[in-house]
């Protein structure tokens, strides 16, 4: 028993020693090491998953010293890949929270010749970011789809689930998923093709409706959940894609007609105004959290494809009165001719102060543009500027925390064909830091890893409907919704004024 | 001979029989042509395998089925595969009734394999499972009640591996099992808890584990991508009848046990009896052979081994196998026209095949699917249009994820058109497959500018792809080629291309406007179809006064053909229908014929499908 016990004891120690190693003698380098993915120089959440990565610098043996305020971690490599023991990393960060991190990264060079490169210098932010990001995995293909479906992350872990994958559904498409306030428990998604409608989610209740009347072109398509969590702004559009032949540009999707209207889910009613109902492009409504103000994007009315290059959006603002029906007038808050580019993806920070948006030389969907990179309006000052966190691939979609303090947003730097998804913090003067890759316990996840993050949306915590639920649900037929008796215009693009004596099967 | 001899040449020779089949007749290498397997040693390959209940199987499936692109390889591996379930299956029988010459019977489960394997619609991994299944029954067998209750806890483990199909043929073997041994209260309470573990694993999966539907969860036998086409996966007969070989020959075998001990008789003095076994087990063999030769689907082999030459671009071998084929089918006509360009002679025998769904069999994206998109790219790429090439692979990739044809491509369109770190994430992928390390390690050079510019090949692609942008107009081709000429007037299959267009669309006003780019290229003569058309614009022109074509030069005997078509024609009164039987004869491989036969209006049986399938 003596024996069995020393033995132990014996073999404990010698694991410890073994993964506490210290390195007497080493050289210095005076350069950071390269590290992938670059998590260098980033302020990161207080509650992000291990930051894991591979250093990508020639050597025997590795050894990174984490160090914040007397916490230390130690993670030994052979292959150069890090990965973060979880429970220590959390600790860890709890340790750093609000203050700055250091990482020693020591290299072993030859036989008892150990190299020390630069310090790494990362901060700890005090504000959390929120627990999960939801996002769309779909290939890299461009009209045809198979495997889809709308998956779950914990950034706080590695967990990874699914919300539904249309494995369920007929290998149907399914896109536009959207949250009220980050609120999980808020949540739509369209269906398209087999087991068309739009998913409505709200405290475990499931609906399927058609959003689609007679009176408007499509069912809604891009949508901009009202902060109250009873209206929806939808755009209505008529969307084509075109491959271009050259080898520098891939796919541009354009729309040849776009309207906005507004579904009250409590009514099951679509309205609409002949004020955002024009011959013009109007498109990606957003609301402002004060719930009145409504942005947009708008371009001029489409003729044809021969001057596609040319098709640039302004940023609109309007009003909208949920209890009164009423809107206001249309209003441009910075225009293509201003900027010289075009603006999409409009989306109000959540305490009104900012808004982010995309600019691309042209068009609105900018996630095969290269020139597409993040911009930030300061609405009370009335001034924009690029955001630092842009590359020189695209950089698009992106969607604020339920604090406004953190982003995140779609980005191919990495490899120029799969999106990735980018998290950065933006302070007071909204000033952007270094975005870092989401983290993946393989730090080596994304080499061969082909399937592009699509529309990332972060909510406050888990997706709680199950699957089964929702596919239960997708099989039914969808209740459609009726057009406002009140509005005598259609959303046809174009505001055309509907005869009184039309029949109008759904009021 | 002892029994045991007489088990070890009858087995030999089946094994023996099905090698030479499979190596000389069937050719596993083309099953690997038609389902391209690939295995990669990958997390997210890995992972994607152990979402669903018998994704494992699927794995291990891949795994050797990637071996196959060899056909002696395959042959080895296919027919161990087959001579296993017979041998398993033999097992089976002898441990249910101590039976030991029965050796005929256990060849039945195997002609329906053969039957199946011989429409090459059908991947190894159904053969596979069946096999695991075979193998798990056996266990099951040879069990005593402890065991057995202790598989029962271990079905759900099953499940997962094979998937609900297979797992419900082993719940069934399990009931036949027991029914052929003795009728009592467990042979019904076992099989009964095997079916409800059966169905309680498949609805706990569809309902708390995996994202996949009932049906999938209960029945699922190979990934839904393999029923559509080109692989046309279907449950037919012959594939109900195979399951139920198993269990109702278990049970018959009981029945006949059961006859032969009430007539039981001196058999040792009766020829019949001695010699029974022997003669029922060549005949047997016999069978086996007959089904192996009669069931063939020899037009569906020649179709995949059409595709396979045009792949290894062994073109004139594809324009023999073409001549060969019965029936109608537009990847062998696409392949044929691929071939003849290639050859030299589109547009001398573009008429010489039929053309009954037009332009359609030159161009097979007007109308976009998965399943035509990679051979659509090749086209693409063989045409330098490089882009559309790109765009096509990515499309395929969506329903045959994994795909190499498709990964190899996009390494290909991405390097030359400058994208490396595209082209690197493909290879790298490649890299990870024991098949495709070698293309990879091969073609690693493409990721540096010098080294691929030094590649003759790839040169050529560079010179050949669109230099100015424009969008691809994959309903209208003959837009691309116009493009594709603009950017470099050498390019003599786009020119090719877009005149085969032409005439299929009977638009003799767009050759005309067009057929003074031939003189950029190094024919001998004008291509004879194109002279034809010529001849047919010139006499319309003349008529309505529209400008005529200018130094085109019309061999003689070409005229003459034209003026005996039209004495034809006028002989007939002018009814052009009247004279097409005199016709087809002479001019039945003209454009002259095409035109007056129908001409562009045959596309339109294909604009009319229903089905994405239906190609």
């Amino acid at each position: 028993m003596k024996i069995k016990k020393h033995f132990v004891l014996v073999l404990g120690m010698l694991i410890h020693l073994s993964c506490t190693f210290t390195i007497p003698d080493y050289g210095t380098v005076s350069q950071q090491p390269t590290i992938d993915p670059d998590y260098r120089d980033i302020l990161l959440p207080p509650n992000i998953a291990p930051l894991n990565f591979i250093i990508k610098e020639e050597g025997e043996a590795y050894k990174v010293i984490f160090s914040a305020d007397q916490k230390r971690i130690e993670v030994n490599s052979r292959n150069g890949t890090i990965q973060i023991p979880i429970k220590k990393w959390r600790k860890f960060l709890k340790a750093a929270s609000g203050a700055s991190c250091t990482l020693d990264i020591f290299v072993k060079k030859g036989r008892n010749h150990w190299e020390k490169y630069k310090t790494i210098t990362n901060r700890v932010a005090s504000q959390p970011i929120d627990s999960h990001v939801v996002f769309r995995l779909i290939n890299p293909g461009y009209v045809l789809w198979w495997d889809l479906g709308i998956y779950q992350r914990d950034l706080t872990t590695f967990r990874q689930s699914a919300v539904l994958s249309n494995r369920l559904t007929k290998q149907n498409c399914m896109n536009c998923h959207a949250f009220c306030l980050n609120n999980p428990n808020s949540m739509m998604l369209h269906m398209r093709a087999q087991l068309g409608g739009t998913m409505l989610i709200q405290n475990g209740e499931i609906k399927k409706m058609n959003t689609g009347t007679p009176y408007t072109m499509s069912a809604g398509v891009y949508p901009a959940w009202h902060p109250g969590g009873k209206h929806i702004a939808f755009s209505v559009n008529k969307i084509f894609q075109n491959f271009h032949a050259h080898a520098d540009k891939s796919t541009y999707v354009y729309d040849t007609a776009s309207d906005l209207v507004i579904y009250d889910i409590e009514k099951n009613q679509i309205t609409t105004s002949p004020k955002v109902s024009t011959k013009r492009l109007e498109n990606l409504p957003t609301w402002d959290p004060n719930g009145k103000d409504l942005y947009f994007i708008s371009a001029p009315e489409f003729v044809n494809n021969s001057g596609y290059d040319t098709i640039r959006y302004d940023l609109m603002r309007t009003t909208y009165d949920i209890n009164t029906n009423e809107w206001g007038k249309v209003r441009p808050v910075l225009t293509a001719e201003a900027t010289g580019q075009s603006i999409t993806f409009p989306k109000v920070s959540p305490k009104g102060r900012f808004l982010m948006f995309t600019m691309s030389e042209h068009g609105y969907f900018t996630i095969y543009t290269r020139s597409s990179d993040l911009w930030l309006y300061d609405l009370t000052q009335n001034h924009y500027r690029k955001l630092e966190v842009n590359s020189d691939d695209v950089d698009s979609y992106h969607s604020w925390s339920s604090d406004g303090k953190w982003f995140v947003f779609a980005s191919k730097r990495k490899d120029g064909l799969c999106a990735r998804l980018y998290f950065s913090y933006l302070d007071e003067q909204g000033h952007a830091s270094k975005p870092f890759l989401l983290p993946q316990k393989n730090p080596r996840y994304y080499e061969t890893y082909l399937l592009n993050y699509n529309v990332p949306e972060l909510i406050t915590g888990p997706v709680r409907a199950g699957h089964w639920d929702i596919a239960q649900r997708a099989y039914l037929d969808p209740t459609p919704a009726a057009f406002d008796s009140t509005v005598q215009v259609d959303a046809l693009s174009g505001a055309t004024r509907i005869k009184p004596d039309e029949s109008r099967p759904y009021l | 001979m002892s029994n045991k001899k007489a088990h070890l040449v009858f087995f030999t020779a089946v094994y023996i029989l099905l090698f030479l089949y499979l190596l000389f007749i069937s050719k596993p290498s083309l099953l690997y042509f038609q389902f391209q397997p690939a295995f990669y040693f990958d997390t997210h390959f890995l992972s994607g395998l152990l979402i669903y209940p018998g994704g494992l199987a699927d794995g291990l499936s891949l795994f050797f089925f990637q071996f196959f692109y060899q056909n002696f390889v395959g042959s080895l591996l296919l027919a161990s595969l087959l001579l296993g379930i017979v041998l398993v299956f033999q097992a089976q029988i002898r441990i249910l009734f101590q039976e030991k010459t029965a050796f005929y019977v256990t060849l039945i489960p195997l002609y329906f394999l053969i039957l199946l394997y011989n429409d090459y619609n059908m991947p190894l991994v159904v053969a596979l499972k069946f096999f695991l299944v075979l193998l798990a029954a056996v266990f099951y067998s040879r069990s005593g009640n402890v065991i057995r209750i202790a598989l029962l806890c271990g079905l759900p483990v099953l499940y997962w591996i094979i998937g609900g199909w297979f797992c419900l043929f082993f719940v069934i073997i399990v009931l036949a099992v027991h029914l052929s041994t003795r009728t009592s209260l467990i042979s019904f309470l076992l099989p009964a808890l095997f079916f409800l573990t059966y169905c309680l694993s498949a609805f706990i999966s569809a309902r708390f584990i995996f994202q996949i539907s009932l049906k999938e969860a209960f029945l699922y036998i190979i990934p839904p991508k393999f029923y559509y086409e080109p692989i046309l996966f279907k449950i037919t007969p012959q594939f109900f009848a195979l399951f139920l070989s198993v269990p109702l020959l278990l049970l018959l075998w009981r029945i006949k046990i059961n006859i032969s001990k009430k007539f039981k008789r001196s058999e040792k003095s009766n020829f019949i009896f001695l010699y029974a076994p022997i003669i029922t087990n060549i005949f047997a063999v016999l069978v086996l052979c007959s089904i192996m030769l009669l069931s063939l689907n020899r037009d569906e082999k020649r179709k995949i081994y059409i595709s396979e030459l045009a792949a290894t671009a062994q073109w004139d071998k594809v324009l023999a196998e073409a001549k060969r084929v019965s029936a109608y089918d537009r990847i062998v006509e696409f392949q044929t026209n691929r071939a003849m360009c290639f050859a030299g002679c589109l547009l001398d025998s573009l008429f010489c095949i039929e053309h009954p769904v037009g332009v359609d069999g030159l161009f097979l994206d007007r109308i976009i699917a998965s399943q035509i998109a990679m051979i659509a790219s090749d086209l693409y790429f063989d045409l330098a249009h490089i882009n559309a090439a790109q765009v096509m692979a990515y499309e395929y990739l969506t329903k045959f994820s994994y795909d190499p044809r498709a990964f190899k491509r996009l390494v290909l369109t991405n390097a030359i058109n400058g994208q490396f770190s595209k082209a690197e994430k493909f290879l790298n992928l490649l890299q990870k497959s024991i098949v495709h390390k070698s293309w990879a390690k091969q073609h690693a050079f493409l990721l540096n500018e010098e080294k691929l510019l030094a590649d003759p090949a790839i040169r050529e692609k560079r010179e050949f792809m669109a230099k100015r942008d424009f969008f691809l107009h994959s309903k209208s081709p003959n837009l691309d080629m116009l493009a594709l000429l603009e950017s470099n007037n050498h390019n003599k299959m786009a020119f090719e291309y877009l005149m085969a267009y032409y005439l299929l669309e009977c638009k003799l006003g767009n050759v005309a406007a067009h057929l003074s780019m031939f003189k950029e290229f190094d024919y001998p003569s004008i291509p004879r179809h194109l002279q034809e058309a010529a001849i047919m614009y010139q006499s319309g022109a003349r008529r309505i006064g529209s400008e005529l074509i200018a130094d085109f030069p019309v061999q003689v005997f070409v005229l003459n053909n034209f003026r005996q078509l039209n004495r034809i024609i006028a002989k007939n009164k002018y009814d052009a229908q009247k004279a097409m039987q005199f016709l087809k004869p002479e001019f039945g491989d003209t454009f002259w014929y095409y035109l007056i036969s129908g001409g562009a209006e045959r596309n339109d049986a294909l604009k009319q499908r229903k089905v994405e399938s239906l190609y």
